[in-house]
């Protein structure tokens, strides 16, 4: 399970973002007819990471304030950027797909991360129950 | 392992000698916890100056400039930064838990996950710093070198 989480996941993850970037960046560069949205996605999730960074100074009570702060900014910079960048008047079904994306892209990393946690807090809790049998 | 005390009232300073085929690496930690126990730091209370035990200090934290040193009770005012005093401290039961704090793991009780990548680590005395996501790797490293 560790090893799932802390290599496997980000391993695909990296992999998959490069090829993906360097295939889109190829095809621009080479004039073929592709769309900039990955490119575009791909800065916007780099300013994300900003925006969490600083969201993070902020003194949370809970997890959960942390989470549905976060996830209530994120969902509505994405909405505004890609709205105006990528959809000329949205409709209701892609306002629904987007959101229905936006709600299992945002559990599942909440999600990732919570239990990476979990498993480095197991840890060292192991380790201080092992030095304490000593 | 045998262990021999010798107790004499004629004996000026205590002494530990340790006999051994080979440092490994349980009894280099060993020595590292009897180091522990000769080494003091220096705090100040209203301009006096204590001499405080290593082995009563449950962690170092740094505000605004200002080193302090808190054990169980009591909160000293420190004249080193917290750099020189992790240096210092590179080979005891100390360990950077974040930018402003040094924790001693002698008195750590156990950690729970946060927010943002980060664990709260809870002291025997019910004190709660946080470890951020940098030096969770360093003090799991210590704590691993402890029960090597």
């Amino acid at each position: 399970m560790k090893n799932f989480l802390f290599v496997r996941i980000p391993s695909i993850c990296i992999c998959f973002t490069l090829i993906t970037l360097a295939d889109v960046i190829t095809s621009l560069l080479f004039g073929n007819n592709t769309s900039p949205y990955v490119l575009v996605l791909f800065l916007w999730l780099i300013l994300c990471q900003v925006i969490d960074w600083l969201i993070s100074k902020v003194d949370f009570q809970s997890w959960i304030h942390y989470c549905l702060t976060e996830s209530m900014v994120l969902y509505l910079s994405s909405l505004a950027v890609f709205g105006i960048l990528f959809w000329h008047g949205i409709t209701l079904h892609q306002f629904i797909l987007f959101t229905v994306i936006f709600l299992i892209v945002d559990i599942f990393i909440f999600s990732y991360f919570r239990k990476r946690q979990q498993l480095q807090a197991d840890e060292i809790n192991e380790l201080l129950s092992n030095g304490n049998k000593l | 392992m045998k262990l021999l005390i010798h107790q004499d009232l004629q004996i000026p300073e205590t002494e530990i000698v340790i006999n051994c085929a080979h440092m490994d690496q349980r009894l280099q930690h060993l020595v590292d916890m009897i180091r522990q126990y000769s080494f003091s730091l220096t705090g100040y209370q209203e301009d006096h100056e204590f001499q405080l035990p290593l082995e009563q200090i449950y962690f170092i934290d740094s505000t605004d400039g200002k080193t302090f040193l808190y054990l169980e009770k009591e909160v000293y005012s420190c004249r080193e930064t917290l750099s020189s005093l992790e240096d210092r401290l590179t080979r005891t039961s100390f360990a950077r838990i974040s930018k402003n704090c040094i924790i001693n793991t002698s008195f750590l009780k156990s950690v729970r996950p946060l927010y943002n990548h980060r664990l709260e680590a809870t002291l025997i005395n019910g004190e709660s710093l946080i470890i951020t996501r940098n030096y969770v790797e360093s003090l799991k490293t210590k704590l691993k070198g402890a029960n090597a």
